[in-house]
């Protein structure tokens, strides 16, 4: 977290009490993608006041090497489709033929539909999804910060995810208070 | 219809072929199962879904499909589905079994001689 003194200082205020109210309010923003982590720092530093000083901020969040792929999208099934668009490009730029495309992009908009419709309760939340790509295997990751109902609907939920079994050679649902992550490997025939 | 996917209708007869072109997915099947569904009157003997020209299909989509032949059988109605080799489409079929409980015929021709 960049910032300048404006974020932090308050009129009749020891410098220090918002710095700490700065860690604070950052580290409870730790799964919030970056754009609403920089509204909640500013609402928390500023208590809803007119700031005194300019204020300038910048958040870098560590990671991703370029060839990997990030995403954050809102869970909103009007989502799914750019999804599909993304993932599909990034798969082929990582080397899989079209079929391997088709279907490693079918099993991520199951998993991803899954994170639309089970994991956020009537608000509107945020999914990541990463994958990248190791000597021939590619790896990819769906991460909501809602709570996964395993047992809701399980015609539902069950039918996206015995098709994205099928699909990948291993997947793993680690299911936390925090959130759900669903994590996959496929091998690609073609190591090029 | 939606951004992502359009519903065609051509009535021969007592038989309707629906096209369904685009991309079928959780943000629109609903509308999707309504452009299937408005068009089969009392009278019709068989609905025709072309999937020859759908980009992709996901489990809601597959679903709704499922849907839609039980009712047509409860009203003793034929569902055939038009499906063409070696796409995402048969694969995601095929994987849910569909494939088990609805017809599939390689072209629309060949589904409109198989509803006579």
């Amino acid at each position: 977290v960049f910032f300048t003194d404006g974020l932090v200082e308050r009129r009749g205020e020891a410098f220090d009490t918002g710095l700490d109210r700065l860690v604070v309010s950052a580290g409870r923003g730790s799964a919030q993608t970056l754009e609403d982590l920089a509204d909640s720092l500013i609402a928390d530093a500023l208590g809803g006041e007119l700031p005194t000083d300019d204020v300038a901020l910048l958040l870098l969040r560590p990671g991703a090497s370029r060839d990997d792929l990030y995403l954050e999208l809102r869970t909103d099934a009007k989502e799914l489709a750019r999804l599909r668009r993304v993932a599909g490009e990034w798969l082929r730029a990582a080397g899989a033929r079209d079929d391997e495309v088709g279907e490693l992009v079918l099993a991520l908009n199951e998993l991803a539909a899954n994170a639309v419709e089970h994991a956020y309760g009537p608000h509107d939340g945020h999914f990541t999804v990463q994958g990248a790509r190791t000597g021939t295997t590619v790896s990819m990751a769906v991460t909501d910060a809602g709570r996964w109902r395993q047992r809701s609907r399980p015609s539902a939920r069950g039918r996206g995810l015995v098709i994205a079994r099928q699909l990948v050679d291993e997947l793993e649902i680690d299911s936390t208070a925090e959130g759900t992550a669903v994590r996959f490997r496929r091998h690609l025939a073609d190591g090029t | 219809m939606t951004p992502l996917a359009e519903v065609q209708i051509q009535r021969d007869g007592m038989v309707v072929v629906a096209r369904l072109r685009g991309e079928i997915d959780l943000s629109n099947v609903e509308p999707v199962r309504s452009a299937l569904l408005d068009p089969v009157g009392q009278d019709t003997d068989c609905l025709i879904i072309d999937l020859g020209e759908t980009r992709y299909l996901d489990s809601t989509g597959v679903r709704m499909i499922f849907d839609v032949a039980l009712l047509l059988h409860s009203r003793r109605q034929q569902l055939r589905l038009v499906v063409t080799d070696e796409t995402i489409v048969r694969r995601v079929l095929v994987l849910t079994k569909l494939d088990q409980s609805v017809p599939f015929d390689p072209s629309v021709d060949a589904a409109l001689a198989a509803c006579e």
